[in-house]
């Protein structure tokens, strides 16, 4: 009788014990499948930090600081576009945010933004990733899905 | 008199439909983040680009400080912080310590008026919210 219930508890044992390495190694696999651009980045932190630095670049940039003048003078506005980078930013590299800002060519609509003050701009970002030592790979991932606005934003 | 009392109503009515929709809408990660102030300078004085580099490094490593950049020209500082973690007089004297400096005077109107009255919207909706307060 003891034996018996010996043996089912083994069996129970054994059976629960599979069952957790089996649901482990699932995770290990989602963990590994889980290489989104957002989280390679670092996740919300680290994207509002490099857009900070961003922002605080821009502003310091004498070529086209004067585009955002009275964005930043106004710390509701410099919220707004603070919140939309980095919503864009952690949209586009697939996190858990949604852009809720205009489409680019409706938010830079009648700016005449030239080629020139595009690259100062991009600069600027690179200058910002490379601040916090992001990877080539992941800031060329980032660039890629930011590069292709450029038709949307210059000259409109 | 019943016309005003009408209209009362109605405003009543939709301003606490305001507050309700302040305070019930879903916030995004985003908007759960602490809020930011920018402050400019202007940067007069010889600073060589050392000291452009550390200067910069001090300000971005004090409390408060969420980015510093000074323009490689070293005429230009722009500082990102909390307000309610360090203030303005201070960004202004840990840069004193280096170069001349002076407050950028920007003009808080201009560019798209769009721009300025979404802003307007989301500060007054965002005042209505306590849970950003
Ligand atoms: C890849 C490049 C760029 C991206 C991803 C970008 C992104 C954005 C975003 C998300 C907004 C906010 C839209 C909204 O309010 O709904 C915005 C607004 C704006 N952008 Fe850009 N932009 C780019 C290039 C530029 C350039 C090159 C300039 C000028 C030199 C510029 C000037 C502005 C200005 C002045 C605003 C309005 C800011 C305000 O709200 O007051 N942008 N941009």
């Amino acid at each position: 009788m003891k034996t018996k219930l010996f043996k089912n508890v083994a069996v129970v044992f054994t059976i629960l014990t599979l069952a957790f390495a089996v649901s482990c190694s699932d995770d290990d696999d989602e963990m590994k499948e889980d290489t989104t651009l957002y989280t390679r980045l670092g996740g919300i932190d680290a994207i509002s930090a490099v857009t900070d630095q961003f922002l605080a670049n821009v502003a310091a940039d004498s070529k086209i600081n004067a585009r955002f003048e009275a964005t930043v003078a106004n710390s509701s506005r410099l919220q707004l576009l603070r919140n939309n980078l980095i919503d864009q930013i952690c949209a586009g590299s697939g996190g858990p945010c949604q852009y809720k800002g205009k489409t680019m060519a409706a938010a830079h609509a009648g700016m005449g933004i030239t080629q020139d003050e595009f690259n100062a701009l991009v600069g600027d970002l690179v200058a910002a990733l490379d601040k916090f030592s992001v990877p080539a790979q992941e800031k060329n991932d980032l660039l890629a899905i930011l590069g292709p606005m450029q038709s949307d934003i210059v000259g409109k | 008199m019943k016309t005003l009392r009408i209209t009362s109503a109605i405003l009543a009515v939709a301003f606490i439909a305001l507050i309700l929709y302040a305070n019930l809408r879903h916030l995004s990660v985003t908007e759960r983040l602490k809020h930011v102030q920018l402050v400019s300078f202007n940067l007069s004085g010889s600073l060589s680009d050392k000291s452009r580099v550390s200067l910069t490094e001090k300000i971005s490593s004090s409390p408060g400080v969420t980015a510093c950049s000074i323009n490689p020209e070293g005429t230009i500082a722009s500082v990102i912080y909390y307000p309610d973690e360090v203030d303005e007089a201070t960004l202004n004297a840990l840069l004193s310590t280096q170069c001349n400096t002076e407050k950028r005077e920007l003009a808080a109107v201009g560019g798209c008026p769009v721009h300025q009255v979404n802003a307007s919207v989301q500060q007054f909706v965002s005042m209505l919210d306590l849970r950003t307060r």
